[in-house]
Parts: structure tokens; sequence; C-alpha cells
């Protein structure tokens, strides 16, 4: 049984959020503003794998298993567990003049690896009265994909989980400046955003699968320089990004093991069209001139409304490539999910995951059949 | 009475039954134009914005950049300031179905989106529409959507969902 290994490190990020939480509302009151609001989401989720041929352990979790979080290590394996999946997040909106506001949303879950509140959203935003522009200071969501920024809410999505396939790695957030632009061309409304900043990720989880756990591999990614455009019209919806950085990681015992370089290119497809939804993305990471290694991530999905049940049949596929001769890892993964509206702010969603292996034996974490159900709101 | 199917009261003083002779091609006119009068009163959700707002329309496309968080201005570059209706109202959720063809919980789920990715701040929700008309007479910035029978000559429609 491993040890709860983050817990100090999550108190002390409860401590920050609280104390940022009472600045925030202090700052608040001062203002005068009466526009304080909470908000916040809840999936209760749980899940097993029903068969599958993984073998060797992941971490020290029995395999056949199936990753469901990649940036926490929430894994399903053939006993059911609640504990990898579900998740609570609390926002806290703060308006303290027209064009200023705070925003502080912590998120808690606990998986074996991951345990606790953590802090994923704090900024400051300044948008002046009738201005196009924004700018946001502090921590957010680093947007490597279009769902980045609401992975965690279950209500906003028709899956249990977006497909981990694409979604996840080792740096989900990021500190630093945001500028943002909302504009219109013609009839198609477009929202630009440009993003600099750092995140240091000490005991990291996604690395501890590759370095192992006692290494308490530390992850940095600096100077990451962005920028992402989004264009809707009516029921369609593109968005492009481009990140780059520099990827930093190192262990206890081993030392540095990665410095240098990445660029990250994504595009993905939307559409809601009368009861039809379509949903598509392409991801490709590319680490290959300092790092040798480079990755390609897709998924496309099509789901139909029928009243309050939403039926979704997704496919997504994996694969990368190393060049100090780690093996290929490639897989495909089917999902079926229904979704079905409870009322106005709440869902339960089945999902049934048919994960391949489609790269050598033992070179990803196995063929999987996976069920899992959850229970998700707004509030 | 109890168990005797077909006829009840509501039938005994039907005019077909008893008492005075009505036509039938009369009472069908008188149908007709009942539905016509009615129907589409009650049916008909309009949008509205404050009288001192210049702007005499919108388009559909307008009212959807506006309403899903696209938009924070209108056409001409007055700030908006977007109402709803509660949850549970059938206005809004013929309101949404209509401009948009989705149900409030996908309406909802929509923002949840654009607000725990701190996009954009859903409208602002007012409960009955008496205050969705004092507060539309009152805010220059400010729209909303109605039940057309409840229009008061102290706001102005710009849009006409049938």
């Amino acid at each position: 049984m491993l040890p709860k290994q983050t817990s100090t490190h999550s108190w002390k990020t409860l401590l920050t959020a609280c104390t940022l939480l009472a600045g925030l509302s202090v700052f608040a009151v001062q203002a005068h503003a009466a526009d304080v609001t909470l908000s916040g989401f809840m999936s209760i989720a749980g899940g097993k794998v029903l068969n599958g041929n993984g073998s060797e352990p992941i971490i020290d979790t029995q395999c056949p298993c199936f990753v469901n979080d990649w940036y926490n290590m929430g894994m399903y394996n053939s006993s059911w567990s609640w504990r990898p999946e579900s998740r609570i997040g609390i926002r806290l909106n703060g308006k303290m003049t027209d064009s200023l506001s705070g925003v502080m949303q912590i998120d808690a879950s606990d998986t074996r690896y991951r345990s606790g509140p953590t802090l994923e959203w704090a900024y400051l935003g300044w948008r002046p009265l009738g201005s196009d522009w924004e700018v946001n200071l502090g921590r957010k969501r680093l947007p490597i994909y279009y769902y980045s920024d609401f992975s965690d809410v279950g209500f906003a999505y028709p899956w249990v989980r977006p497909p981990q396939e694409l979604y996840g790695w080792e740096i989900n957030n990021f500190n630093g400046a945001t500028i943002v632009h909302h504009g219109q061309l013609g009839s198609i409304s477009t929202r630009g955003s440009v993003f600099f900043g750092r995140e240091d990720s000490h005991d990291n989880a996604f690395m501890a699968y590759w370095y192992g756990v006692n290494d308490k591999p530390d992850v940095s990614w600096s100077n990451i320089t962005g920028a992402d455009i989004e264009f809707s019209r009516d029921w369609f919806n593109v968005r492009l990004v481009y990140i780059q950085s520099n990827v930093y990681v190192a262990s206890l015992s081993d030392g540095v093991l990665a410095d240098g370089g990445q660029q990250i290119y994504g595009i993905s497809a939307n559409i809601d069209y009368n009861n039809w939804l379509v949903r598509s993305e392409y991801s490709y990471f590319d680490r290959w001139k300092e790092l040798g290694y480079r990755s390609n991530a897709y998924m496309a999905g099509v789901g139909y409304h029928f009243g309050s049940l939403t039926p979704m049949l997704t496919y997504s596929y994996f694969s990368d490539v190393s060049a100090d001769g780690t093996p290929t890892w490639k897989n495909s993964n089917t999902s079926l999910t229904l979704r079905y509206d409870l009322n106005s702010q709440s869902d339960i969603k089945v999902q049934y995951d048919q994960y391949r292996e489609l790269s050598a034996p033992g070179s990803t974490s196995g063929n999987a059949n996976v069920i899992s159900v959850s229970y998700d709101r707004v509030f | 009475m109890k168990g005797k199917p077909g006829c009840n009261e509501t039938c005994s003083i039907s005019p077909y039954t008893q008492g005075t002779y009505v036509p039938r091609v009369f009472s069908f006119t008188l149908l007709i134009l009942t539905l016509a009068v009615n129907l589409p009163a009650q049916a008909e959700i309009v949008v509205i914005i404050n009288p001192g707002n210049p702007l005499m329309s919108l388009t559909r496309e307008q009212l959807i950049d506006i309403y899903m968080g696209r938009s924070t201005h209108f056409p001409g570059g007055r700030a908006t300031w977007p109402i709803d209706l509660p949850d549970d109202s059938p206005v809004r959720s013929r309101y949404y179905e209509k401009l948009v063809n989705k149900s409030v919980t996908q309406i909802n789920a929509f923002w949840a989106r654009l607000m725990f990715s701190g996009r954009a701040t859903p409208p602002h929700v007012l409960t009955d529409p008496l205050s969705v008309i004092q507060q539309v007479a009152h805010h220059p910035d400010a729209i909303a959507y109605i039940d057309s029978k409840d229009v008061t000559d102290k706001v102005k429609v710009v849009y006409r969902l049938p």
C-alpha cells in the first residue's frame, strides 16, 4: 500500500487557497462589491474493469486496469471503486469593480496517488467596461485541449470523462498572464488569447508512473508561451491552439531525466446541430529535437439528443515514438456513453469503454473492457 | 353519473345537444377566430430592450451571440445586460428551444463550460415577468425575453419568436 505522499502538499495548498480565498473576500468586501458568487460542481463516479489482458501492475495497481485520469493517475481495475474519479469543485467569483474581478477554484479528489484539495484557479481579471480586451493574472488551467478548462465539470460534457487518449499530461495548470480578445468576423464570433507562464509540480503523479513513486519526480514547464483562437457560428465551433515551453523532469535517484523544448499543436471542431452533436479533436506533441519524443492523438464522437437521453459513440487513438528505444505506445479506445439529464442541473451517465493495445504486447496498460457510471451536478 | 362515459355536465349544456341551435359553420368560424386571436398571443415570445437603446431590431444570430455568451455588446457597441427566467419557467424552455433548439439542461451544460473556465457569466436570472419589465425599463443595457402578453409600453420589442 502506497502512502498518500501528497497529503502534506495538499494541506499546504489548502492553506494557501484559504488564505487567498480570505484575501479575495476581504478585498471584495472592502471594494463594497455586493457581487460575490459561489458556484460549484461535483461528480460521483465509479467503475471497474470487466476483463482485460494487462498483467504488469501500474505503480502498485493490479492489472487488468484502465487509466481514467492520467493527470491524477486515477485507475480502475477489476474491483469496483468510487475513488479514482469522484471529485468536487468550488468556485468563488468576486466582482470588485465594474472592470476588476477575481476567480478562485478549489478541486478535491481522492485518487490513490493524489488526494485532497488542490488550487486549480486563482486569478484576477481586468476588463475595462465595454472593452473587447481582457487581462488575467494568476493561476489558470493550461488550455492544451478544448475541454482542458472544464475537464472536471462532468455536467458540461457528454462522457463520464473526456477521452484520455488526448486528455492528461503531467501538467494541468500554469501561473502567469493571459490576454484575451473577443471579436466578431461578420457572423462568426471569435475568442483569441495569448498566454505566458510556468508551472512547477513536485511529486508528480503522472511522472511517477514512468519513473517510480519513490523517486518523487519533479516536473517544470517553464517559459510557457501559447495562443489559441476559437471561432463560433450558430451550431459550429472550431478551436486552434499552439503552446511551446521547456520541459524539465528530475527525480531523487536519477537526477535530471529530461530538459528540453516542446511544441504542442491542437485543433478541435464541434457541431451542435438540432439534436446531433459531433465532437472531434487532434493533438500533436513535438519534443523530438531535444528530447527525442513525439505523440499524436485524436478523437471523434457522435451523439444524438433523444429528449433527456443522449447516447454518444466515441473513438479515440494515441500513438507515440521515442528516440531512446522505449517501445512505441499505440492504443485505441471506443466508448459508448448514455447520458440522462435528471433535471436542469444534474445528470447520470453510464459508459462502456473498450481499450485496445495496438503496439507490442505489454507496451501499454493492456486491453480492457470497462464499465463506469457517474452522477454529475452543478450548483 | 359516476362511471358513465361520454356525457357529463359540460356535454349536457353543449349547444349541439340542447338549448339554442347554433349552426355548425358558425361555430367553426368562432373556433377559428378564437384560435387566431388567442393561441399565437400565448405562444409568442418577444425579446425586449430598454426604450433608450437606439436599436430597432436584432437578428436571430445576434440574439444567439448575446444569449450564448459569445458577445457582450449590442450591434453598435453598447454593452449588454442579459436577463434569463428561472430554470423551471416554461417561457425559458420555449425560448431556448425556438432560438437554438436546445433544452434548458443543454443550455446549462453549455454555460457550465463558459462559467467554470471563466469565459463568461450566465445571464442574470429574474423570477417573474413583472420584475423583468421593471429591470428592462430601468436598466439601459438590459435585454430580456417574455411572453408577448406581458409586454407593456415601458419596453421596446426587438425580436419575435413565433
